[in-house]
């Protein structure tokens, strides 16, 4: 909306603008015009006025007078000059102006006429695809109809390389059935065996912990027992000192007796170990947990190592 | 079935219902797998209990070859020595389930049954009329083993039948303890007897340690006290009372003879021989108050010591002989100070309670006996001024060390008669030596011979 109203202030505005020239151009054309009218008027006036007052003026001033109507002459002369030079120029102008039309209107024609020819060609040239076309089409339709009993064959050749596929298909789908329950079965079974093996895993765990369980209460039992044991057959030398402490290794029969007593860790005194050692030797036999039932805890018992402290040791 | 059980993945399903019915199976099968590839942490006990008493014996009666009965039963004087000692506790015989004298003899397990620790045997071989030889061999029951091989002790007569019993308890004691034994040592004593009323005798005794033997070495109508062995074990110092008061004397047992040591004016008093046998450290009033003076036995020579005006008496020796310890009043009440002969330094050694008297070192050293508090005896750790009371009683005098510093001779009353005791150093044992009766007092164990 506002572009259009910019537009129609556009024009109102050029319009205004083209006018104020054209009446500017009238005036200055009118003016113009009569300027120069009324200058051959009043170089004549002058003159004759000039002439009235030469009596007047003195010899230089005639002179200088003289030289100057001279030179006006001149100018005049050279002036007409100019204009008939002017006048020449433009009629000459004109005739090549003329000369130029005639020929644009002989281009024109040629013109015309080869754009007649071109439009023939064309129309031959139409006729030429149309004809062409007419050809392609038949050439199509021909090609179509070989194509159309190509394909029949070939649908035909599809169809029953198609149904020898689906054939073959269902015979390899009943295949696949049947390897796929052999696989499910097998899957089953496997799924069935691991749970099974889970199952058992877990038993085994079970068993184990039970077992752990029964060692531990074993391991505690048969130490209380033997720390009872050593500690009732256990004399501790009056003169030994209260901060000695040793440690022995243990070795023990099946039966619970004891094989050997190494002292790995001395006291610092020699009495003081002999009399741990002795200690154990006289505790000797251990009970040991029965043989058949706890194989395991047996064999681990029959190593282990005892720190033997002064019954009196600050703890 | 086990080897369903070996098989155990392709076999599960028959397993799952077999599995719980045989869980010990089972436990075994793993066992079997487990155990060689489990590396298992050895497993580890603490004993801190026991009894602190001495090592139960098993001392058998010593069988007579010839079947006679001597008068010494060996066995009843090695139980009685060891058991004096604290280190030793002997099995009365009657709880022998056997009486072995001979190694073939010995089944470990009679006296393992008993709970013996050890175990001596032995037997007295009558060569002739009044000819012996023991032999004896020593076991350590809980090791089942014999120590070294049987030994024998030959050229006896039944006077020192007695010895031999000494000597076997010496060998147990060394091989046992890893100490020397004392019980070969001796005592001397002095003896009140009343001759008539009112008429008192004195008599300076030498016994054997455990009183047995006793034999007079000297003997007055007047007092005798502190009897003080020479290094040597042949000569004792003691004080007599002469006509002007107490002398110093000195009796050689071998040859009867005495000698005056220092007789001076006043009160002479309290020898100790000095343990490489030169001096004679003893107290004396001669100079007004009590004061230690030491005597050369070589050159002869009195030389005075302390001159405190409080009193200082009662010295004894250090094992090497470089200080004494004395009893002095200089800090008001009686303590004990140790004389360095070196530097002539005094230091005081017992802060605790009002009175410390008669203190006497031990084998090394370490250890100070001493009585406490007037009446009691106790042993002072000479490092760290620790007191373990040896005795409870309020009547306990002139305490001294055996040689090996395992057992402490003293002197006190039961049921207002005196007696003469053997404690173990550590207080545990006190034994009355019940061979010694009448009025005595002053013991002093000897050192031993060398």
């Amino acid at each position: 909306m506002s572009n259009r109203r910019k537009a129609g202030i556009t024009n109102r505005t050029v319009a205004y603008i083209a006018a104020g020239v054209i009446h500017l151009l009238l005036v200055g054309a009118l003016l113009f015009n009569y300027t120069s009218k009324r200058e051959t008027v009043e170089a004549f006036d002058a003159e004759k006025i000039d002439t009235v007052k030469a009596s007047l003026i003195n010899e230089s001033d005639i002179k200088d007078q003289q030289a100057k109507i001279k030179k006006q002459d001149q100018e005049r002369e050279r002036k007409k000059r100019e204009k008939e030079q002017r006048e020449k120029d433009r009629l000459e102008k004109l005739k090549k102006e003329a000369e130029k039309e005639k020929q644009e209107i002989e281009k024109l024609k040629e013109q015309q006429k080869e754009e007649k020819e071109k439009a023939a060609e064309l129309e031959k040239e139409r006729k030429a695809i149309a004809l062409k076309k007419e050809k392609e089409k038949k050439e199509e339709e021909e090609r179509k109809k070989k194509a159309d009993a190509e394909r029949k064959k070939k649908a035909d050749a599809e169809r029953k390389k198609k149904t020898e596929a689906e054939k073959r298909r269902k015979a390899e789908a009943a295949e696949k059935q049947r390897l796929k329950d052999k696989e499910d079965a097998e899957r089953r079974d496997n799924l069935r065996k691991e749970l099974e093996n889970e199952e058992l895993a877990r038993q085994r765990q079970e068993a184990d912990r039970i077992a752990k369980e029964r060692s531990t209460t074993l391991i505690s039992k048969f130490f209380s027992g033997i720390k009872r044991k050593i500690e009732l057959k256990r004399t501790v030398d009056p003169s030994f000192e209260t901060w000695r402490k040793s440690v022995v290794d243990i070795k023990l029969s099946s039966s619970g007796e004891v094989i050997s007593v190494s002292t790995i860790e001395s006291s610092g005194s020699a009495r003081y170990d002999q009399s741990v050692e002795n200690a154990v030797y006289a505790a000797s036999p251990f009970e040991l947990p029965n043989q058949n039932e706890e194989p395991e805890a047996v064999k681990r018992l029959q190593n282990f190592e005892l720190e033997v402290r002064h019954p009196s040791a600050r703890r | 079935m086990i080897t369903n059980f070996l098989s155990l993945p392709t076999q599960a399903s028959l397993m799952r219902t077999t599995v719980l019915k045989n869980l010990s199976l089972l436990l075994f099968c793993f066992s079997l797998f487990i155990s060689p590839l489990q590396a298992q942490e050895k497993l580890k006990g603490l004993i801190d209990g026991g009894e602190v008493r001495g090592k139960p014996i098993a001392i058998v009666p010593f069988k007579v070859t010839d079947g006679s009965v001597i008068e010494h039963q060996i066995h009843e004087i090695v139980a009685f020595d060891l058991n004096a000692s604290g280190k030793f506790e002997s099995i009365p015989t009657k709880d022998f389930l056997s009486q072995p004298s001979r190694d073939e003899e010995v089944r470990y397990k009679d006296w393992r049954f008993i709970n013996a620790e050890i175990l001596v045997i032995g037997e007295v071989l009558t060569l002739g009329p009044d000819s012996y030889e023991l032999q004896f061999r020593m076991y350590n029951v809980v090791r089942q083993e014999q120590i070294g091989s049987g030994k024998r002790i030959s050229g006896l007569t039944m006077r020192n039948l007695r010895t031999a019993a000494h000597v076997i308890s010496d060998n147990v004691y060394q091989a046992f303890t890893g100490r020397q034994g004392a019980f070969q040592s001796r005592m001397a004593y002095v003896e009140r007897k009343e001759v008539e009323y009112q008429r008192f005798r004195y008599q300076l005794m030498v016994s054997d340690w455990d009183g047995y033997g006793a034999v007079e070495v000297a003997a007055s109508w007047k007092p005798i006290l502190s009897p003080s062995w020479s290094p040597d074990a042949t000569e004792l110092a003691f004080v007599s009372y002469a006509s002007r008061g107490p002398i110093i004397k000195t009796v050689n047992f071998n040859s009867g003879q005495e000698k005056v040591i220092a007789d001076f004016k006043g009160v002479n008093s309290a020898p100790a021989w000095s343990p490489d046998g030169t001096k004679i450290a003893y107290s004396t009033s001669r100079h007004g108050s009590p004061d230690i003076y030491v005597y050369d036995v070589l050159t002869k020579q009195h030389r005075r010591i302390s001159t405190h005006y409080g009193i200082d008496t009662e010295p004894s020796w250090s094992p090497r002989g470089e200080s004494f310890l004395f009893t002095s009043s200089r800090s008001g009440k009686p303590q004990i100070y140790s004389y360095s002969m070196s530097d002539g330094t005094v230091s005081r050694m017992t802060f605790e309670g009002d009175e410390s008297a008669n203190a006497s070192y031990d084998l090394d050293g370490r250890q100070i006996v001493m009585v406490h508090e007037g009446g009691q005896i106790v042993v002072m750790n000479e490092e760290t001024s620790q007191i373990t009371p040896l005795t409870l009683a309020k009547f306990d005098e002139s305490p001294s060390f055996s040689p090996n510093g395992d057992m402490v001779l003293y002197k006190t009353e039961q049921q207002y008669e005196p007696a003469l005791m053997v404690a173990s150093s550590d207080g545990r044992v006190r034994t009355r030596l019940e061979l010694v009766r009448g009025d005595v007092r002053e013991p002093a164990w000897s050192p031993l011979r060398q």
